[in-house]
């Protein structure tokens, strides 16, 4: 597979995006030079592209030194001062994942409705084309009929699925699956959790148990644990990842619904405000919908 | 939602308010902080632009400058051009022929089919008679969902056909026979889920359009998260657009997102916020009111809704027998007890606590959740009481008081400090009793006590 195949979701996906944010950035040229006010229309671009008030300032302190004392400058040479310096701010050190070779265990957690069932089955279909033998834990046993949606998925996917019953703790689900992992033949254990506010005290405990299960049951924490933020969100998503992260030790992102109108830099702030790696962006709803992350492709995608 | 931003909102005022005469300089930092806290709100870049320019514009007149307390007036347009951004509030059109058709459409993970169970129920309340229809053919189970939330509160779900995990209808064969069986079973008001997509996916949005000609819906709400960014403005026009829709309803509202997408959504389409969903329980849904929650982002409160939904939750015969009872004799532990009872029905500690003017103010000194779990202890000591003591506390001596902390699980210091309160608390109340507010004055006491003495109770 081609680098260009495996991030096609990623680049078709920033499409839109990339027409409208080089389009705003385009316009900043219409009077022919770098006009003085630029940098408010810089600030209203990166803004409306879901990147927060504050890591906009620094990417627009940043060009400004870029940018020559005298002299013109093209629209051209000023996106790519600009992907350059927002390249430099997202192409962070992170480890591999931490799945291969051995029976790994993904948790997945997140607010209500940012696609995390979705993203389960996506990921598991991910992980099963690439030839690991695949298992499900459904603990989401809030949702009405959650259990039900992963169950059908799993008839689509092929993969199997380890339930429990409405209302049933969702931590002995995680148990079991675990269990299921160590005896039987599967590679990687991939855990849905219920939706959850973060603000919720009583939710977040919930979750710190269903970790602490797993812990138990397998002896060591789950390999990783992704936080699922939703693009069409805003700055909030930020403080979810940081509040989700005080209790269960997140270990990346996964970005949903980068097909929509939403602008995804949102994921410029993960990486810099929080200093988290996004692992995979969601672009449909189609097994198949989801693609590796790469800062180079998405700043080329963005810009 | 809403907290941050109003304790950022009175950060500025405070500061505002130091100056006894303002100048443009004063007025300039002062709103450029505003502007801060509504882009960190997520309110839409363009949308904070024109507000902060109207704002400004209407202040820095000679009005506002000569006036006596000119960060007053300040406050007042900032809180007037909130009002207008958040529009006023609009009842459901439902008073038409049935059965009324009420579609609500959305993004994916809005909370459409968690809204149509809500809403159902809200409706119910109104006396409707409601049937939900699950029309969401896309998402796996999300039919059953639907079925799952109707038979928990016992409202009538209509029997999408499935065969082999697949749904055998589409949705405007789903809403045409639901609408026949409406009318057989005399369900007058009818709640249409439809699947989530993204306004740019044309095939979908078509099926909503046709929908819309074929049945005509009375009213068309579009449902969105009130987490939403920056394109909260793009995808409610386009929505708009395509159906124009009737109206609103923000959803996750007791997140602790900072509601900007409230402020985008109804000036970019003009349409009413009609209801906001408040929690994860099916009956955590209000009708929304732009001026109270104008109030709310700027620390002043929301007193009505408080009253309304003392009102809803509080029996007025009950009310008033207690107060009657109240007048005539001595405030007892089961008066007590009867008070309690009223603040968990309308909705516990923390929602109430949330809408009480200035507490912003006092967030960090009160624990709502603290509180929440002293209520329970309160609530076991009071269990554990024989009816003799509960009507003569004054009876409850050392083993009495041993023998009920060893049976509601608490200390006999928990029980000591329980029945101080109480004392307390009926203080208070011989000196309350004639007020107007009846209930309502009641529950303030109840939070008061959590306020003064609450974390000693650990």
């Amino acid at each position: 597979m081609n680098i260009f195949d495996k991030f096609k979701n990623l680049t078709e996906s920033l499409k839109k995006t990339k027409e409208s944010l080089a389009q705003k950035i385009g316009s900043i040229f219409t009077g022919g030079g770098l006009p003085p006010d630029y940098m408010e229309k810089l600030e209203e671009a990166l803004v409306l592209s879901d990147i927060s008030f504050q890591t906009a300032s620094d990417i627009i302190n940043s060009v400004k030194k870029d940018i020559p004392g005298a002299g013109s400058i093209t629209s051209g040479e000023f996106k790519g001062f600009l992907k350059r310096e927002i390249k430099k701010m997202i192409s962070k050190e992170f480890p591999p994942l931490n799945i291969d070779d051995k029976k790994g265990i993904i948790l997945i957690v997140g607010v209500n409705g940012v696609g995390k069932t979705t993203t389960v089955a996506k990921l598991g279909n991910f992980y099963k084309n690439k030839g690991k033998k695949v298992i499900v834990g459904a603990c989401d046993t809030f949702r009405a009929a959650a259990q039900e949606q992963l169950a059908i998925w799993g008839e689509r996917t092929g993969i199997e699925v380890v339930s429990g019953k409405e209302n049933q703790d969702p931590a002995s689900v995680a148990h079991d699956a675990v269990q299921k992992l160590k005896e039987k033949d599967f590679d990687l254990l991939i855990i849905d959790t219920a939706g959850r506010l973060h603000n919720k005290k009583h939710l977040m405990e919930e979750l710190a148990k269903i970790k602490r299960v797993i812990m138990k049951a397998n002896s060591t924490p789950p390999d990783e644990t992704f936080i699922i933020i939703d693009a069409s969100l805003g700055q909030n998503s930020i403080t979810q990842a940081a509040q989700f992260r005080e209790l269960v030790d997140i270990t990346g992102v996964i970005i949903t619904k980068m097909d929509g109108s939403a602008r995804g830099g949102i994921a410029i702030d993960v990486i810099h405000k929080l200093g988290l790696p996004v692992r995979f962006i969601g672009t449909g709803e189609k097994p198949e919908n989801i693609s590796d992350f790469s800062p180079e492709i998405f700043v080329e995608g963005l810009l | 939602m809403f907290d941050a931003l109003s304790s950022k909102l009175e950060k500025v005022f405070k500061n505002l308010r130091g100056y006894g005469k303002l100048s443009e300089k004063n007025i300039d930092d002062a709103l450029k902080e505003v502007r801060l806290s509504l882009l960190e709100a997520d309110v839409n870049y363009v949308i904070v632009k024109e507000f902060i320019e109207s704002v400004k514009k209407k202040s820095i007149g000679e009005k506002v400058m000569d006036s006596l307390t000119p960060s007053q007036h300040i406050i007042k347009i900032i809180h007037d051009e909130l009002v207008s951004l958040l529009g006023d509030h609009e009842p459901l059109n439902i008073k038409t022929k049935p059965p009324v058709i009420i579609m609500l459409a959305g993004l994916q993970g809005s909370g459409k089919t968690t809204t149509a169970g809500k809403l159902g129920l809200y409706l119910r309340g109104l006396k409707r008679n409601v049937y939900l229809v699950p029309a969401d053919v896309y998402r796996p189970a999300a039919v059953l969902q639907l079925k799952k939330l109707g038979s928990s509160i016992n409202l009538p779900v209509y029997d999408t056909p499935e065969k082999d995990g697949k749904i055998t209808q589409m949705p405007d064969e789903i809403l045409k026979s639901a609408i026949e069986i409406a009318e057989k079973h005399a369900y007058d008001t009818i709640v249409v889920d439809t699947a989530g997509r993204l306004e740019i996916d044309e095939p979908l949005m078509e099926e909503l359009k046709l929908l819309k000609v074929k049945f005509s819906p009375n009213e068309i709400l579009f449902v969105a998260d009130s987490m939403l960014g920056q394109s909260a403005v793009a995808v409610a026009r386009a929505f708009n657009d395509s159906l124009d829709i009737t109206g609103v309803i923000l959803t996750k509202v007791d997140g602790d997102s900072r509601g900007g997408a409230a402020l985008s959504i109804k000036k970019t389409i003009n349409k009413p916020i009609k209801f906001m969903g408040v929690g994860e329980k099916l009956s955590e849904f209000e009708p929304f009111y732009g001026e109270r929650i104008a109030d709310r982002i700027l620390g002043m409160g929301d007193v009505l809704s408080l009253i309304e939904k003392t009102q809803n939750a509080v029996d007025e015969r009950s009310a008033k027998a207690l107060e009657e009872s109240l007048a005539k004799k001595d405030f007892t532990i089961i008066d007590f007890a009867e008070q309690l009872k009223m603040v968990t029905k309308i909705g516990g500690i923390a929602q109430i606590a949330a809408m009480i003017p200035g507490f912003s103010k006092i967030k960090d000194k009160f624990n709502p959740e603290l509180a929440e779990k002293e209520f329970k202890k309160i609530n076991a000591v009071i269990n554990s009481m024989t009816e003799k003591e509960r009507k003569n506390p004054e009876i409850l001596n050392g083993s009495r008081r041993k023998r009920i902390s060893s049976g509601s699980g608490t200390t006999v210091n928990d029980v000591n400090l329980f029945i101080n309160k109480f004392e307390e608390v009926k203080k208070m109340m011989k000196s309350l009793k004639k007020n107007k507010f009846g209930a309502l004055k009641n529950i303030n006491n109840i939070k008061n006590m959590f306020n003064q003495g609450g974390y000693k109770w650990q």
